[in-house]
């Protein structure tokens, strides 16, 4: 008699008293903690090739997107580390410098700040992401502009050719509409040799990823048709920081390296969808 | 004796003209010509990030056109305001190329603090000679060059362009980028490193003056010098650095923007640089052949009047044909160089026209790139205001200083003062007031 209700306990608790037990379910994000910094260290290794390569070959408005994005991956890896183990777990690797005062850290190496500073701190993140944003939109405004004036400049001319030629035809000159006419074309199939570099590329890309090992079948059908339109056009279904990802882990000779930036690329393409 | 003396001012013109002619280039400016095919020099190896500088160009100041009617013609302001912009991003493109630097942004003219601030001046631009004053200078405020570069570009030089590579002035780049690099390289990595520091510790101090005053002063000279740096944990210098972050941020988009303005007037910008020369090649051809056409009619026309003095009457008489034929002759030739001459006016208008069309062309993208970049350094510099009170308020409540208060009042509050002191700031105090400026906000 006296059993019966003390069962009906244990049942209902069961759940609780099991939950030591249970096996955590696989998370897209490692848990542990040399995981997350190798993963940051990754990352960043790969910004800084991106920076050079920006700094190398100009300011393009893709590259610039893409490591806006590895900068927002390296932030919330930095982040989860943080406040998962501590404040001292991202000393010394390439965390922004906003992660300091973010709250909960403050709150674990700091002595607890008064009220109206944590206000003050909080008032200047939201202002700092508004910024951030302001630039994000700044950015994608520049990138459609951009599209924009190639989409327009293809096959038009400058119009120099004709004028100055009609003029110097009547003043008997022989100078003038040819060598103009000349010099748009040359600057077009200088343009369309960009292009098909660019295309010799991703067929080189597809390649590659056949003969990589880690690349699996994932790679192999999210690679697009070696079809590219121009530098910065999107090809297939991949946007352009799903693009410079696969390009960044083609490129790696490290294998360790090329397998992370794969499964970088892989959860993007996941997110994505 | 009056028509001789006609004759010989006639000559002297036509023979300072010839020189002129021939002397042409930056010569004709005052300057010194760079050599053709300037090297650039560029970075062999990779080199580390802390003897990176990053290096901000200002928009170049666009200059005065020309007072020369002929050499103004067919330039205009929208042309020289184009050029102020294409031309520094050009340098941009040239530095970067060169794997020696850092980040490099073209920001608008403003207060910029950077680790190297290039500023210049369009000294002269008309499509074949181009002079560019430049002057760099550093975050400690030490001037690295300042001088003007000039160049009068081939016809070679002007048809083998490449967008962001290759200007038909490239030694001129390459030579502003060389005397960089020159520079550059006889500093010691503890220079640069202190350059990189000093540029961070002029941002901090324009954001939050009392906290970061003390870290930087000028010395008698009127140089930045470091003297002490925050502790790295310190949580005012770390929110500094994450707003610098986004000054960096910011100073890539307006680089993005004019960037797209580059590349939108590459070609038209290109065409009109090679079909003006050729026109002025043209004109300068016929000129020239007007002119000795000219001349040798007022030496036929002279050589009638001469023969006409010279001898007696027998002689006179006798050669009385010739001297018909040489005046004849020579009225023939003085008309027939008059119509080459307005012949030429044909180009001068091709040439005028030309200018009109590029003017047409870059107006609309000035406008543009103009209002885009007014309209991010103006949203950005309400943010630094914003972000300035935020750290204000921060660093009073963090230190309990009121250092505001007395100032406000307009006058030293004995009260406020004994609160101040019983409240001790626990940072140093700087010495100076330097005023407060946005980075890279047009003025």
């Amino acid at each position: 008699m006296i059993r019966q209700p003390n069962f009906f306990i244990i049942l209902l608790f069961l759940p609780v008293l099991s939950m030591p037990f249970l096996v955590p379910c696989p998370s897209a994000q490692p848990l542990d903690k040399n995981e997350l910094k190798r993963e940051i260290m990754i990352l960043s290794r790969t910004r800084e090739k991106a920076v050079r390569d920006l700094k190398r070959n100009g300011n393009h408005a893709d590259k610039n997107q893409f490591v806006s994005y590895l900068d927002k991956r390296i932030a919330s890896l930095c982040e989860t580390l943080a406040s998962g183990f501590g404040i001292k777990e991202i000393s010394g690797l390439p965390c922004p410098p906003v992660m300091v005062f973010v709250p909960s850290e403050t709150a674990k190496t700091l002595p607890p700040p008064d009220e109206s500073i944590k206000k003050a701190d909080t008032a200047l993140l939201r202002s700092l992401g508004d910024f951030d944003d302001l630039l994000k939109r700044e950015q994608e405004r520049i990138e459609n502009q951009s599209m924009q004036a190639r989409g327009g400049s293809e096959g038009k001319g400058s119009g120099y050719g004709k004028s100055p030629g009609g003029l110097m035809a009547a003043s008997g000159m022989e100078t003038g509409t040819d060598d103009g006419t000349r010099g748009s074309q040359e600057r077009n199939s200088e343009r369309e040799g960009g292009t098909g570099k660019k295309g010799k590329g991703l067929s080189e890309e597809r390649g590659n990823s056949q003969e990589n090992p880690s690349g699996t079948r994932i790679q192999d059908a999210s690679v697009p048709s070696a079809k590219a339109n121009g530098p910065g056009t999107l090809s297939g279904d991949d946007d352009i920081v799903a693009r410079q990802l696969r390009e960044a882990a083609e490129r790696e000779k490290d294998p360790e390296l090329k397998k992370r930036l794969w499964e970088e690329y892989r959860k993007y393409k996941e997110g994505q969808k | 004796m009056k028509g001789l003396l006609g004759i010989y001012r006639l000559a002297s013109a036509a023979l300072l003209l010839v020189l002129l002619s021939f002397l042409g280039g930056c010569a004709s400016l005052g300057q010194n010509s760079i050599k053709n095919d300037v090297s650039a020099i560029t970075a062999s190896g990779e080199i580390p990030d802390s003897e990176l500088l990053n290096v901000a160009i200002e928009v170049f100041d666009p200059g005065s056109l020309p007072d020369d009617p002929q050499e103004r013609m067919g330039l205009s302001e929208e042309i020289r305001q184009a050029e102020a912009v294409f031309f520094a991003v050009h340098l941009k493109d040239t530095l970067q190329n060169s794997g020696y630097w850092g980040s490099v942004w073209v920001v608008p003219q403003g207060d910029v603090m950077e680790d190297l601030l290039i500023t210049g001046r369009i000294e002269y631009s008309d499509g074949e000679r181009l002079a560019l004053k430049i002057k760099a200078t550093d975050a400690r405020g030490i001037v690295w060059i300042d001088k003007t570069y000039c160049e009068t570009c081939t016809r070679k030089e002007r048809e083998e362009v490449k967008m962001e590579k290759a200007d038909a002035f490239q030694d001129l780049f390459n030579a502003i980028s060389n005397d960089l690099i020159a520079y550059r390289l006889k500093l010691k990595t503890g220079e640069l490193v202190n350059i990189h520091r000093l540029s961070e510790m002029r941002f901090a101090m324009s954001m939050a003056e009392r906290p970061f005053g003390y870290y930087c002063q000028r010395d008698k000279d009127g140089r930045f010098i470091l003297t002490g740096l925050p502790a790295q944990d310190d949580p005012m210098y770390k929110r500094v650095r994450a707003i610098r972050a986004r000054d960096e941020m910011l100073m890539d988009v307006l680089t993005a923007y004019y960037d797209n303005f580059y590349q939108q007037l590459w070609t038209p910008y290109q065409d009109w640089r090679k079909f003006r020369s050729e026109e002025l090649e043209t004109m300068r051809k016929i000129r020239h052949k007007a002119l000795a056409t000219q001349l040798l009619g007022v030496a036929a026309i002279a050589g009638s009047v001469l023969l006409g003095v010279t001898g007696d009457d027998d002689t006179a008489r006798a050669v009385a044909p010739v001297r018909e034929i040489l005046a004849a002759g020579g009225v023939a030739a003085i008309y027939t160089g008059h119509q080459m001459r307005k012949d030429a006016k044909m180009n001068e208008e091709a040439i005028k026209e030309l200018g009109e069309s590029l003017s047409s062309d870059a107006g609309p993208l000035l406008v543009k790139v103009k209002g885009d970049t007014l309209r991010l350094t103006g949203t950005a510099k309400e943010q630094y205001a914003t972000w300035r009170s935020l750290l204000r308020d921060i660093y009073r409540q963090e230190t309990g200083s009121i250092e505001d208060l007395p100032q406000i009042l307009g006058q030293e509050n004995p009260e406020l003062q004994t609160k101040s002191d019983t409240t001790p700031d626990k940072r140093p105090k700087a010495k100076e007031n330097p005023s407060q400026k946005d980075p890279q906000i047009t003025k």
